[in-house]
């Protein structure tokens, strides 16, 4: 039984329906964003664009009426969202996600249809945001206990959007024997179910994503049937259409959040360039100091690698979706680290004006401020780093047989498959990221004969560190890849996660010969990417070739003034 | 053992330790509950302000000649971080005076400057209006003009962002005095407001900023405002090389914002640390966290280190203040910034903060940081005040060995209770005639410190260390003397010599500071003294010194991380102590 299936909008519609951001008399544009954010209330001209646009749909997969096929398509939408405004994006849809999430993976076909339903209705679901990286005391406490006929739950949620306009929750419980073998399930509470024994407790205030409210919901013997719990009885395996949906659902919105992070600081660089190009210091326009175009271009390169993770792990899932629990975390770590630097570079150019809440740069400190609560700020680098150690000590016995990853992971406009491929290398998918960097020496003709001896150098020693990484892992006594490893061992896992991003570039890179002329086939990205990750820390503008510095200072300027994104992939935007 | 001058080294700022302290109990001014939603309201912080007039802050702002207490900048600096180490925005807000007053101390006639002493420690509050809207830092661009008249002159123009423009009674202005501007076409003026007739001034709006929300920053617009002919400070013309002198007292005072940020953030981070867990253990007892708290502790004692060198070279190497300052304004904030940015990660994350006093107090100490790196001449602005002086210090060293130096007026900058020579502020100059004692000094600091390892008085490793950074200056010193100086578009490359030079500099302040109260200060403290044991096998040195080391890309040694571990377990230890965690022995170290 076929849902009716929702109009397919091309990329952009959104992007379109936003307008220029730029326009002081946009109602959604940077001022109105900015005057909400200011008086801590959600963007109602944002959330009424996303009503008409349809964007539930965006969430419900085909099968179900909605569009949602594709994690990277996905997140190419949510991106013109949260590059105009985090909060609208975190109060919107952010919820939204996290729940149904779990519903397509884990629920019965009865269940996928209520929330598909809602959804491509507009109406809003909610689950608890996450958890607080570092045990916060809001950590998420529900308790399921058995009465013989259903569950009875006590406890408290943690912190969730949109309690006031959701139609269902999602919400994680800890089921202990109520229910078998589950330790854990999800369970999906519906306003139709009685409501006793669940009340809202009081709004919490937030620094950052000011707009958004944010709410908890506090338990006291709550009884809910059986039927509430998503999948019951069958939480077995099934085998979706997309492939995707295998993933660990917190994995799948993980990762879509933190793409989310290259959307933000994307608008913080453009709001960089629009303030150099027009300022002048001691007489000149900021644009044309030296030490400020090195800060700009390494903004730049930064998004390009942490777009080219995020991009590559989200084509991931569809491949090998079990590799997202290597992949998930060390997105998140990668991307939490390098762009809330990337934003305090930026902050340092914008100097005071990045410090006054008023005039068109006041967009900047509302995006710092919402970077970490709207895309990462649940991660915790320490969290991710532990979720790779167990994955080190097999490095040194995965043998580079030369197998690289499937060409369609970097071939970003190519279709994915439709359905699982049984693969005995699934496990292995992150350490065939870093086959190309083996492979790159036989690659690209075309471009500067320099730049392409610089990149097979780079590529050449990130070969080496993984050899060392996997040397030095190999050894690790088990002890070593849990919560007491020492600061060595974690550094090992930081260090492996530098070298997945340089495969990933690489592979990216070669990917692109078949579009000769190209921005991502020269090989001047690669070489400066290369270069910065390469670099001992991240937090000095990087030293590269003037040459290279020059073509992605031109590339930059151009999609600056072009409107076009600062990523991968360099989607049309909306204004100037 | 005695209890002398080195335990308490300054009385004033044990008493206003205390006093805080005190205020920052639940009904106080400097509650913190109190503070945080004064913040929230973006309400001035006049409760606060007002207890520190009680105690006579102000008076520290005015030299001892003029009436004031102002001697030692070392105490005075002290004073400030004691007072930003419980809040930004009060240390800010309360602070501004000495900034808007300085350049009469410095250009001013003896009864002008003997006016204002009598003023500001009457309670008198002093703004300083160098900035406009429009030309940001550039000061050769203001617009704001004096026009010579009849019984003295007029005033026509708008100063914006300045802070404590409207509260203040008083603002120092820089002038246009000369239509075609340059060099001397600027002029400094005291103006009184309070004798302003009300339609020939405005102020202008509260500017709503990122942090520091409750300060007075706004600003001030003259119209055809008459003042007299002694508003008039130092001559005509002196504007500019006024605040350029003015700047070198500022910008190294306001490295104590820096630290009573870091005191304030490593004492949220300590306890955060002890209250949380993850993957069912506290915080503080993962080994990547306990690395994290030590390299935070050790930047703060190195930014100590350089901030206390800088604060007595005012007093003793006052001719070299222009490259003090600059490298102190550009390095110290910096450090800290990228101290509180790690720390955010952790406890700032999530961005829930509601609630919980740690996230909230931490959130806003974070917001209000970064205005240090911007005021007063931004870290960009800094390092090019660093790099104009690049050939100057170039010549500083020669085939790898270093010119001579100031060394009594090095060895009285280091030594920590030293005489305090009288700060003159003639020899405040715009150029350092002598390059930078404290890194030519570093040589010669670093073969006595083996010497110390080859009697067993230091650790081998720290003689190793000194003796990598003395290789990392000459290396250093090579590549300035190659470097050629352009009068436009500084190269990127001489913003990367500029930090390492930052580093050396701090580097060798360490050793410096080790080298001269080693001694008198291990002897003097008590041994269950936190303090004690950051002297004691030169743990601190180790500590600091791996900072610079690692910043500078030098090869680590595993036993030199793991210092930081140690000085983890020490703050943790000392936890409940709620003392500064210092170089600089604290109060409860008086014996009776």
């Amino acid at each position: 039984m076929a849902a009716p299936t929702a109009p397919v909008q091309p990329i952009g519609e959104l992007e379109r329906r936003l307008g220029d951001p730029w326009d002081p008399a946009n109602p959604v544009g940077f001022a109105a964003v900015v005057a909400a954010d200011e008086q801590a209330r959600p963007l109602a001209a944002g959330e009424h664009i996303l009503d008409e646009y349809g964007f539930g749909a965006e969430l419900v997969p085909a099968e179900y009426g909605g569009r949602l096929t594709r994690l990277d398509r996905l997140i190419e939408v949510m991106r013109a969202v949260y590059r105009r405004d985090p909060a609208l994006g975190t109060g919107y849809a952010a919820g939204s996600l996290r729940a149904a999430m779990p519903v397509w993976t884990a629920g019965t076909a009865q269940q996928r249809r209520a929330v598909a339903d809602l959804l491509l209705h507009n109406g809003r679901i909610s689950a608890p945001l996450h958890e607080p990286a570092y045990g916060g005391p809001t950590g998420p406490a529900i308790e399921a206990v058995s009465d013989g006929t259903g569950l009875v739950l006590n406890g408290r949620t943690g912190p969730m959007t949109g309690l006031g306009r959701a139609a269902a929750l999602v919400l994680p419980v800890r089921t202990e024997s109520a229910l078998g073998d589950h330790p854990h399930a999800q369970v999906l509470i519906g306003p139709a179910v009685a409501a006793t024994g669940m009340h809202q407790l009081p709004a919490l205030r937030t620094a950052g994503v000011r707009a958004v409210t944010l709410g908890a919901v506090q338990f006291r013997d709550c009884r809910v049937g059986l039927d509430r719990v998503l999948g019951w009885p069958q939480a077995g395996l099934r085998i979706p259409s997309t492939p995707f949906l295998l993933a660990d659902p917190s994995r799948l919105a993980d990762t879509v959040l933190a793409a989310m992070a290259v959307a933000i600081v994307d608008t913080g660089l453009r709001t960089t360039v629009r303030h150099v190009t027009t300022r002048k210091l001691y007489g000149k326009a900021d644009v044309d100091l030296p030490y400020i175009r090195s800060v700009l271009v390494s903004a730049f390169v930064d998004l390009l690698v942490c777009d080219a993770f995020v991009t590559v792990a989200a084509r991931a899932a569809h491949v090998a979706p079990a590799a997202l629990d290597t992949l998930a975390p060390a997105v998140q770590h990668a991307l939490s680290v390098r762009l809330a630097n990337t934003m305090r570079q930026l902050s340092v150019v914008l100097g005071a004006h990045f410090y006054i809440r008023e005039g068109d740069r006041s967009i900047f400190q509302k995006l710092l401020r919402d970077l970490m609560p709207a895309s990462l700020g649940h991660a915790g680098r320490l969290s991710c780093e532990l979720a790779i150690l167990p994955h080190l000590p097999g490095l040194a016995g995965w043998k580079a047989t030369g197998e690289p990853a499937p060409p369609e992971l970097f071939r970003l406009d190519a279709d994915l498959p439709p359905l699982p491929q049984p693969t005995p290398l699934t496990g292995h998918l992150p350490d065939q990221l870093t086959a190309a960097l083996t492979n790159c020496l036989d690659t690209g003709s075309g471009g500067n004969a320099e730049e392409l001896r610089q990149v097979r150098g780079l590529a050449e020693h990130f070969g080496l560190e993984l050899a060392g990484i996997a040397l030095a892992a190999a050894d690790l006594p088990e002890q070593e890849t849990k919560s007491m490893a020492g600061p060595a061992t974690h550094e090992l896992a930081t260090r492996y996660i530098t070298v997945l991003m340089a495969g990933v570039c690489v592979g990216l890179w070669q990917e692109e010969q078949h579009r000769p002329g190209s921005f991502l086939a020269d090989p001047s990205w690669l070489a400066a990417a290369l270069t910065r990750l390469a670099a001992a820390s991240p937090a000095q503008p990087a030293a590269l070739p003037e040459g290279v510095e020059q073509r992605l200072l031109a590339e930059l300027l151009d999609r600056y003034e072009s409107a076009r994104a600062l990523g991968v992939l360099d989607t049309p935007l909306a204004g100037r | 053992m005695t209890a002398g001058t080195v335990l308490s080294l300054h009385p004033a700022v044990d008493e206003l330790d205390r006093l805080l302290t005190q205020a920052a109990e639940p009904s106080g001014p400097f509650a913190a509950a109190s503070l945080i939603d004064l913040d929230r309201q973006e309400a001035f912080p006049a409760d606060a302000c007002r207890l520190l007039d009680d105690f006579g802050l102000h008076t520290y702002y005015v030299p001892a000649q003029y009436g004031g207490r102002l001697a030692d900048f070392a105490e005075s600096m002290r004073l400030t971080r004691a007072v930003a180490a419980r809040d930004l925005t009060v240390a800010i807000a309360h602070g501004k005076t000495f900034l808007g007053a300085v350049s009469v101390w410095l250009g001013g006639r003896p009864q002008q400057a003997a006016w204002l002493g009598a003023e500001v420690c009457a309670g008198a509050v002093v703004s300083w209006g160098l900035t406009e809207r429009h030309h940001g830092s550039d000061l050769f661009a203001g617009e704001l003009a004096a026009v010579r008249t009849g019984s003295g002159w007029r005033l026509s123009g708008e100063k914006w962002l300045i802070n404590n423009a409207t509260r203040g009674d008083l603002v120092c202005v820089l002038a246009r005095t000369s239509p075609t501007g340059g060099p001397r076409g600027f002029s400094m003026f005291l103006v009184d407001k309070r004798r302003l007739p009300a339609d020939r001034y405005r102020h202008l709006d509260k500017v709503y900023t990122h942090g520091i929300r409750g300060a007075d920053i706004s600003g001030i617009a003259f119209d055809d405002a008459e003042i007299p002919a002694t508003a008039l400070v130092g001559g005509v013309g002196d504007g500019l090389a006024i605040t350029l002198r003015a700047l070198q007292l500022t910008r190294t005072a306001c490295a104590a914002l820096s630290l009573g940020a870091a005191d304030q953030a490593l004492r949220l981070a300590v306890d955060f640390v002890r209250g949380r867990r993850l993957a069912g253990r506290p915080l503080a007892e993962l080994p990547p966290m306990r690395r994290l708290l030590g390299e935070a502790a050790a930047t703060l004692l190195l930014a100590e280190a350089t901030s206390l060198l800088a604060s007595r070279s005012i007093n003793a190497l006052t001719a070299e203040m222009n490259v003090t300052a600059a490298i102190t304004k550009a390095f110290v904030p910096s450090q800290v910034q990228e101290m509180l940015d790690t720390f955010a990660e952790i406890i700032g994350g999530s961005g829930f903060t509601a609630g919980q006093p740690i996230e909230e107090a931490f959130e806003k100490v974070h917001r209000d940081h970064p205005i240090v790196g911007i005021f007063d001449g931004s870290t960009l602005v800094s390092k090019n005040a660093l790099i104009n002086q690049f050939p100057r210090l170039a010549r500083s060293y020669q085939d790898g060995s270093p010119l001579p130096w100031d060394e009594a007026g090095l060895r009285e900058a280091a030594t920590v209770d030293g005489h305090v020579t009288e700060f003159d502020p003639a020899r405040l100059s715009l150029l350092s005639a002598q390059g930078c004692s404290v890194v030519q000094a570093l040589p010669a600091a670093a073969a006595r410190l083996s010497e110390q390892a080859g009697t067993g008085e230091v650790p081998v490793g720290l003689a190793r260390m000194a003796d990598q950074l003395r290789a990392a200056v000459v290396g250093l010193q090579r590549e300035l003397a190659e470097y050629v100086p352009t009068a436009r578009d500084v190269p990127a490359a001489a913003f990367e010599l500029a930090r390492r030079y930052e580093l050396c500099f701090a580097g060798a302040a360490c050793v410096h500071l080790w080298l001269h109260n080693a001694t008198a200060l291990r002897a003097a403290v008590p041994r269950d003294e936190p303090t004690a044991a950051l002297w004691r096998d030169g743990l601190w040195l180790r500590a600091a010194l791996a900072r610079v080391l690692d910043q500078l890309g030098a090869r680590r040694e595993r036993a030199d991380l793991a210092v930081h571990d140690r000085l983890a377990e020490q703050l943790l230890r000392h936890a409940d102590d709620r003392r500064p965690f210092s170089l600089l022995p604290g109060p409860a170290a008086v014996s009776a």
